[in-house]
């Protein structure tokens, strides 16, 4: 497993427990924080855990290039990392502390822009597995 | 496959027949009643929880590298502590939530409802044990 796969998937898995405990207080205090606080648990639990998670196992796993890096060029792939949890905290941290749209709008664009550097990644390596090693 | 992973895949189909029978249940039966408010976490939660997390755990013990010492797949005690963690979460869960949401839950329901999310942490818990230290390169 990558480097790079290693960071999504150990920080997956920070979220998860992150989430749970964050869903376990929601249901122990149901009016705790307001609706901001569940909006904060389901970006905990769909971008940070299921999200992520596909990320660094697709990144891993989709077949290699046969020429030159063999999951492509890495200094592109290590942006996908800072760039999706920098978007995670700061959108969890509007929800949390209702802080005013734009601000969630700027997690959002960092989700965004980390996606697309996903895809850049990883189109190219959706192709059956061998292709090219013969050359 | 080991049987934690068919354990998990199997539990994660029924619970996405549940979650997808209940998304026909729903508009169907209780359109116009509280009771669709109260169910759609319910569906929610089997399909995110008990269908996505229990697939995403069952297929990561098969297929992740093997741990670095011990047993090939660590700790099968902590994973099928996550195992049934999970299930009596989810079971605890779909029986209690509805009944808060309608505003119909005891006084003796309250704690079990908080221990269903509780169980549901240490299932997170127990499973980011078992599986950190096979998070490496082969």
């Amino acid at each position: 497993m990558p480097k790079i796969s290693r960071w999504l998937v150990r920080t997956a898995l920070l979220y998860l427990v992150a989430g749970a405990a964050l869903g376990g207080l929601l249901l122990a205090v149901p009016t705790a924080g307001g609706q901001g606080w569940w909006r904060a648990h389901a970006e905990l639990m769909l971008f940070g855990w299921v999200l992520q998670l596909a990320m660094g196992v697709a990144y891993w796993i989709l077949p290699k290039h046969a020429a030159g890096p063999p999951r492509g060029p890495e200094t592109l792939a290590a942006g996908i990392h800072p760039l999706l949890n920098a978007g995670i905290v700061t959108s969890a941290v509007a929800w949390l502390a209702m802080l005013p749209p734009a601000v969630l709008a700027a997690g959002r664009a960092l989700e965004l822009s980390a996606v697309v550097l996903f895809a850049v990644a990883a189109w190219p390596r959706v192709k059956p597995f061998g292709i090219g090693r013969e050359l | 496959m080991p049987r934690l992973t068919r354990w998990f895949l199997r539990s994660g189909l029924v619970c996405l027949l549940l979650g997808l029978g209940l998304g026909v249940a729903l508009p169907a039966a209780f359109s116009s009643s509280p009771w669709a408010a109260a169910l759609w976490p319910i569906q929610l939660h089997l399909l995110t929880v008990g269908w996505l997390t229990q697939l995403i755990f069952g297929v990561a013990w098969w297929l992740f590298p093997r741990a670095p010492s011990g047993p090939v797949r660590g700790s099968e005690g902590v994973g099928w502590s996550a195992f049934w963690c999970l299930q009596a979460g989810l079971i605890l869960r779909v029986w209690l939530e509805p009944l808060r949401i309608a505003g119909t839950l005891s006084v003796a329901g309250a704690p079990l409802l908080v221990a269903s999310g509780l169980l549901h942490f240490v299932a997170a818990a127990a499973f980011a044990v078992a599986i950190w230290p096979r998070v490496r390169e082969r």
